[in-house]
């Protein structure tokens, strides 16, 4: 896990909007996002460009609202890719954003 | 205020959420498009944030539904959105998107966008309730206009607008935009037409048509000519209107039985006599009416020799300011070459194929506006000087009785405390006129009765002595004792009976007068009756009621007095 890879300012902030509802939130994340990563997974197996771009968007935007940076990077550039029907390096996306994944999922679970 | 979440990830939805709930707003949600216009149709939420990529609707189509279910009210949609795509942010705006909100979310940020947009949405709820008011209000108004106009139409077509040498153009709400027109046949035969046009538009415009068609029908059906009805008319609106407010007019008489037409013109513009080889302009001499005093008022009229084909032409100035797509006026000039049609060519022969002057000005009115709107409208009426069909209408004049001298009788009685209020002269003036018309003359009459009654109340009633008023000093005293004693008075009775005798022409009145006072020597009256300065009877009117009346007498106790008036409906 890089230094970048979780955004504490937002986090903190958004512990403190939650308040209670915080762990649930974290959660809801960690298993949604192991389900999305499941259908992209499949996507990239089946080369489906538009399904690929769709689930890298849902991605990058539910990790940066919890200021899981990196992870939306990633995802972002894979979106940007997908957009340009451009999938030859979607493989090797798909191992860095399953990486990442697995790290934040364990900073993560630390947090709640 | 509430707000509906439109998003299909749960953790964005939580986050959002609670940021808005921490904000004080409330919250409803929903997973995808299709859902978001459920929710919405049920919650009525206040404003809308919506993610744009969802399964089953998207975000791009939710909004164009929802935008299109809340017309009446502003609902601001906020889409939810990285801002990467600018065609994507293109399509948010096209679709009806009000904002746009980038992840991650920052309170501070939906905060502020969120009062922005509920600024908005007050100012737009405003005026979209400003507006189904000003809606309102302005059917109300169209209603209440359609209500005067019937109100205002019974009463302005009591006359002979529908007779058949009279052809009218009149717009069915002309009367809102000033212009009036009546028409009334005399009892004697003849024709009235007037043409006005009241300065301003609108209600207050067409007010001053009711006292004006109220002295112009009454006026005519007595039998008045038009330049008795025009002074009156003049006189009644410049009492009743308010300044700045009055009335250019044209009043013509087609009077039948010297063939000949009179008119007085006060500014209307465009009035003409089409003689079958030349056109005469009925020229306006005169200040609209309204505008003058009674005693600066010139009721001179105009005459005119006129034949059987003559017609007369009528408009006001709607039709002359009628203007074509550049702005061009119809003119006075091109209306007057209009009326060039049909010259030297007066031949009953020929007269199938006559142009009809009426639908010749109509047409070439029509082709110079070629269906330009106009501000103003146009009135026109073209009146044929038909004198046999014009004297056949004033025969089928129901409404104008015909009144014959018949034998008639009334008596009133009047007791003290009546007598302190009424004065009986008007009442009788008016009995008279319901029975006989208005064939008696009641300005000698009147004359007659007021002095009869006075003499009654003074001397027989007061027991007040004339002779005192021959001093100046006197004459005072005299009123100041009358006020005094018809104020104390607590007895006493006037009795006033009047019968009709009637001959050929007329009739005559017998006139009594009894009053329950001690009554005087009649014997001292008759002693003097050659000596007119007598000091015991003046100021009785006595000689006034002789020189009017076939005969005076008194009773004996010269408590009642009978005069016989002569009338006669020549």
């Amino acid at each position: 896990m890089s230094d970048n890879s979780i955004d504490l300012t937002t986090l903190n902030e958004l512990k403190e909007i939650m308040g209670d509802d915080f762990s649930e939130l974290v959660t809801v994340f960690i298993s949604d996002s192991h389900i999305q990563l499941d259908d992209l997974k499949a996507a990239i197996a089946a080369s489906d460009a538009e399904m690929i771009r769709r689930i890298a968007h849902t991605i990058k935007g539910s990790s940066a609202n919890l200021g899981i940076d990196h992870l939306s990077a990633i995802c972002k550039e894979l979106e940007l890719k997908a957009a340009d029907n451009n999938i030859d390096s979607a493989d090797e996306l798909l191992n860095s954003i399953v990486n990442e994944y697995n790290d934040v999922k364990i900073a993560l679970e630390k947090l709640i | 205020m509430k707000i509906l979440i439109v998003d299909d990830e749960l953790s964005n939805r939580m986050i959002l959420s609670a940021i808005l709930k921490k904000e004080g707003y409330s919250v409803v949600s929903a997973v995808n498009g299709q859902e978001a216009i459920e929710v919405f149709q049920r919650e009525e939420p206040d404003l809308v944030l919506m993610d744009i990529m969802m399964p089953v609707m998207d975000g791009y189509e939710a909004t164009q539904k929802i935008k299109a279910l809340s017309q009446e009210k502003f609902t601001p949609i906020i889409f939810l959105t990285a801002m990467t795509d600018d065609q994507a942010l293109r399509r948010c705006v096209d679709v009806g998107g009000d904002d746009f909100l980038s992840k991650p979310y920052n309170k501070v940020i939906i905060k502020a966008k969120i009062d922005a947009l509920e600024r908005m949405s007050q100012l737009y709820n405003t005026v979209y309730k400003q507006k189904r008011e000003l809606v309102a209000h302005q059917e109300h108004e169209s209603k209440e206009q359609e209500v005067a106009r019937k109100v205002f139409d019974s009463i302005l077509n009591p006359g002979c607008l529908s007779a058949e040498n009279i052809k009218l153009h009149l717009s069915p709400i002309s009367l809102f935009n000033g212009d009036v027109v009546l028409a009334a046949v005399k009892p004697t035969g003849g024709l009235h037409v007037l043409f006005g046009d009241f300065t301003g538009h609108g209600l207050a415009a067409s007010l001053g048509a009711l006292p004006l068609s109220d002295v112009f029908y009454s006026m005519t059906a007595k039998g008045y000519s038009i330049h008795d009805v025009v002074r009156e008319i003049n006189r009644k609106l410049k009492h009743q209107l308010p300044t700045g407010m009055f009335l250019a007019a044209c009043l013509v008489e087609i009077d039948t039985i010297n063939n000949i037409l009179k008119y007085w013109n006060g500014a209307i513009p465009a009035a003409w006599l089409h003689k079958g080889n030349s056109v005469v302009e009925l020229k306006s001499r005169h200040l609209p009416l309204g505008i003058l005093d009674d005693s600066s008022f010139s009721d001179k009229v105009d005459i005119i020799k006129i034949n059987d084909n003559d017609k007369v032409i009528l408009s006001t100035d709607g039709i002359l300011e009628a203007e074509n797509s550049s702005g061009e006026m119809f003119g006075v000039e091109r209306f007057t070459n209009c009326l060039q049609v049909n010259m030297n060519n007066t031949d009953s022969a020929d007269k199938d194929s006559k142009i009809d002057l009426f639908e010749h000005i109509l047409d070439t009115l029509d082709n110079f506006i070629q269906g330009q709107e106009q501000s103003d409208d146009v009135t026109l009426g073209v009146i044929s000087c038909d004198m046999a069909y014009i004297n056949q209408l004033a025969s089928q004049r129901g409404s104008y009785k015909k009144f014959v001298p018949t034998h008639w009788e009334f008596e009133l009685l009047f007791y003290y405390d009546c007598i302190k209020t009424i004065d009986p002269v008007p009442l009788i003036n008016q009995i008279m006129g319901e029975i006989q018309g208005h064939q008696i003359q009641q300005d000698k009459l009147s004359t007659v009765l007021t002095e009869l009654f006075c003499n009654a109340l003074d001397h027989g009633l007061l027991g007040l002595d004339s002779s005192i008023k021959s001093s100046p000093e006197g004459f005072m005293q005299f009123y100041t004792d009358k006020e005094e004693r018809l104020n104390k008075l607590d007895s006493g009775s006037i009795k006033i009976s009047v019968k009709n005798i009637p001959n050929n022409t007329g009739g005559d009145l017998f006139i009594i007068f009894e009053d329950s006072g001690q009554g005087f020597d009649v014997s001292s009256l008759e002693k003097t009756q050659t000596d007119k300065e007598s000091p015991l009877f003046s100021g009785r009117g006595l000689s006034l009621i002789k020189n009017y009346c076939q005969s005076v007498s008194f009773n004996d106790t010269g408590n009642r007095v009978e005069c016989i008036y002569s009338w006669s409906n020549s």
